[in-house]
């Protein structure tokens, strides 16, 4: 009996035993086998982090990498409110933030103190955003000597403009918010795919309870790619010249708006691009969208006589007038059309290059009656305008050509004085390549090369020349030698001229065309011209829009064009003409 | 006999211990050698870690080094903006001014050059 006992005893003890075990083995399944990838998950959470490394946006540069758009390093400044503490310490602290960061006082000490919003409890609140780095460094330390606790320290970059205005509408700018940046205008926008960097990158990695990176743990590290550098064609010294002398025009004449554009003809580089009003990228708070639209690419305008060198060299290379043609300039009074064509000073018979000195209309119409409406449209055609520039920018201004079927009669003598044909800046010193490149006109380039900032490499914008649009140049030469006159004395521009150096231009005066007539009181004037008239370094336009004191290219804008050319001369290290001529010999 | 007999298992005996004995060092050597081998593995990986955490913090001392460049980039671009260096001229009351075209003297070709040595005491208002 006793031994059938112990026996009963042992069977039930092996029998609890062996439940047990198949309870063990029924758990393990469920944690190993049925949960594990949950658990997994759960446990590898615990010893890994997980990163989101953003690359930074491409900078921008000037032809010289004089930096011109950068990301400036920030740190953003955030409150624990569970741990700022009571109600005294958060006041001490806005207080603190509102002395040292410029920010308000109340709107801080609020935050602090939000402990709880919706019934669940806040663990961070804004202080500041984008807080210049020193003055992060300093604020760090000080809160650590007065023991204040709760507040932390972020990494953060800022869109940077260094040279506040200069060049601000070519450049453009972002919008940038914490989730996304979104361009607005200019190069920024233009460029934007290049500009921002490759997605962002999730990288994972084992780690040790500190934080650092296990040497032999699991890891998947993907660096982000940053945004590819741009250098433009633009020469910041130059710029910077070009845009006092705008600053200039602008105090003496007070017009609606102005601009400048210089260019290098032999390359179609753009030296330097400005215009008034402008911006500061930096401090936008009273920017109105006046002064960011960029009216260089944007806008157009009646070029008015500086359109008449680009249809006399035609009329040269196709022999139908040589320089000293006389041309009858109807004593300043002529009927076309059953419309009056009139000249600011009467002239008899003139010769053509005299028409270009002296800016005749009636000179030039009649000129361009010779050369017939089918060939003066496709010469215009070919100097590009009606036509984008093909440069990056958005919203670029085709201007008005009108096809050669909505031609009226008054079109063929009213186009080559610059009436009822409206260009952008851009156009016209495109145009004005073919004078100063010897018959060639060369494609516009703002970008000179884009560099990957992480593999270093490097792609060249190529020099392209967009049309042979005069063939032989010697008539461009003729042409060239007319336009000299116009700065020396009997010309229109006298005030352009550049002591020591030829400078071949043409001034250009058209009324605004308002209110579906044209405006005796509203103006375009404006100057184009090229230096050395030889062998041109660069080439440059000044427009002034509704110049209040005068209205005359010849006095508003040529001081301008002098001032620049002169500066810009000495700067590239031009020697003047006798002085290189004398060298020479 | 009998004498032989217990040498013969004397003999035996002895072998016998000899091997246990030599199992023993053999296993204590193992034993050792394993400790060893451990011990090092230990230290190495805590070298490892150690070089791991170095490097992290020189890569943690790079990235700011880096930002901080970066900072002064901008800053090096700030200064060097005109408006800037004309506030400067003109808080300090620093009396500078453009040079005069005939101020400026090219040392590598102009006249200066070819005409005087290297040392020599030239007023720049003779040219």
């Amino acid at each position: 009996m006793k031994r059938s006992a112990f026996a009963a005893r042992m069977i039930l003890a092996a029998l609890i035993l062996l439940l047990f075990f198949i309870y063990l083995a029924v758990h393990l399944y469920n944690v190993q086998i049925r949960r594990h990838e949950i658990l997994y998950k759960k446990a590898r959470r615990k010893y890994t982090t997980v990163e989101k490394f953003k690359g930074k946006r491409g900078e921008i540069f000037d032809i010289n990498g004089h930096l011109l758009v950068g990301n400036e390093p920030c740190i953003n400044i955030r409150a624990n409110p569970q741990l700022v503490g009571d109600k005294d310490k958060c006041r001490a602290l806005a207080g603190y933030f509102s002395r040292k960061l410029d920010a308000s006082a109340q709107v801080i000490y609020r935050r602090l103190t939000t402990k709880k919003i919706h019934g669940r409890k806040m663990l961070q609140v804004v202080v500041k955003n984008n807080v210049p780095l020193f003055t992060a460094r300093k604020i760090k330390k000080e809160l650590k000597e007065r023991g204040f606790k709760g507040i932390s320290f972020y990494d953060s970059t800022k869109r940077y403009y260094p040279k506040n205005e200069l060049l601000s509408n070519i450049l453009g700018f972002i919008n940038s918010s914490a989730l996304k940046i979104t361009p607005v205008c200019g190069i920024e926008q233009a460029y934007n795919s290049l500009l921002a960097p490759v997605k962002v990158q999730k990288s994972f990695y084992e780690r040790t309870r500190t934080g650092i990176p296990l040497a032999y743990g699991n890891k998947d590290f993907k660096p982000a790619k940053p945004g590819k550098n741009i250098y433009l064609t633009i020469n910041e010294p130059i710029q910077e010249i070009v845009e006092e002398e705008l600053d200039k025009l602008v105090k003496k004449w007070e017009p609606k708006a102005a601009y400048a554009v210089m260019v290098n003809p032999k390359t179609g580089s753009i030296i330097a691009m400005a215009q008034r009003p402008s911006f500061n990228p930096n401090d936008r708070s009273g920017m109105k969208p006046e002064h960011w639209r960029n009216r260089i690419v944007a806008d157009g305008f009646e070029p008015g006589s500086m359109m008449k060198p680009l249809v006399i060299v035609k009329a040269l290379s196709i022999g139908l007038v040589k320089p000293d043609t006389k041309i009858n300039c109807e004593n300043g009074y002529w009927i076309y059309g059953k419309r009056p064509l009139r000249d600011t000073h009467p002239y008899g018979k003139i010769k053509v290059s005299s028409v270009i000195q002296k800016s005749s209309n009636i000179g030039t119409a009649k000129i361009s009656l010779l050369i017939g409406k089918k060939r003066l449209y496709n010469l215009l055609r070919n100097y590009g305008f009606g036509q984008k520039t093909n440069l990056p920018f958005k919203h670029e201004a085709t201007g008005i050509l009108r096809s050669l079927k909505n031609w009226d009669t008054l079109s063929i003598t009213r186009f080559p004085i610059g009436q009822g044909i409206l260009v952008s800046p851009l156009q016209l010193i495109g145009a004005y390549t073919v004078l100063a490149n010897e018959g060639r006109r060369m494609r516009l380039r703002i970008v000179d090369k884009i560099e990957d900032p992480k593999t270093g490499k490097v792609y060249k914008y190529p020099v392209r020349t967009a049309d042979v649009v005069i063939k032989n140049r010697k008539y461009v030469k003729e042409v060239v030698e007319m336009m000299k006159l116009v700065t020396e004395s009997g010309g229109t521009a006298k005030r352009a001229a550049v002591p020591g150096y030829e400078v071949a231009g043409k001034t250009g005066t058209s009324q605004k065309w308002v209110d579906g007539k044209y405006s005796h009181s509203k103006y375009f004037a404006g100057f184009i011209g090229f230096v050395p008239a030889e062998d041109p370094a660069f080439l440059l336009l000044v427009v002034a829009d509704e110049p209040l004191k005068s209205i005359y290219g010849g006095v508003v804008t040529a001081p301008a064009f002098s001032a620049i050319a002169r500066k810009t001369l000495k700067y590239f290290d031009i020697q003047p003409a006798e002085q290189s001529l004398s060298e020479k010999r | 006999m009998n004498l032989r007999s217990n040498k013969t298992v004397f003999k035996r005996q002895r072998k016998e211990n000899n091997i246990f004995f030599m199992s023993i060092v053999f296993s204590f050597i193992i034993g050792i050698s394993f400790f060893f081998v451990f011990s090092y593995t230990i230290y190495l990986d805590g070298r490892t870690q150690k070089i791991n955490k170095d490097i992290t913090l020189k890569d943690q001392h790079i990235y700011r080094l880096q930002r901080e460049i970066q900072n002064l980039k901008i800053r090096l671009e700030c200064y060097r903006r005109k408006d800037y260096i004309v506030s400067k001229i003109n808080k300090y009351n620093l009396q500078l001014r453009t040079p005069g075209d005939c101020q400026v003297i090219d040392l590598s070709s102009g006249p200066i050059y070819r005409k005087f040595k290297v040392g020599d005491n030239i007023a720049y208002n003779q040219y």
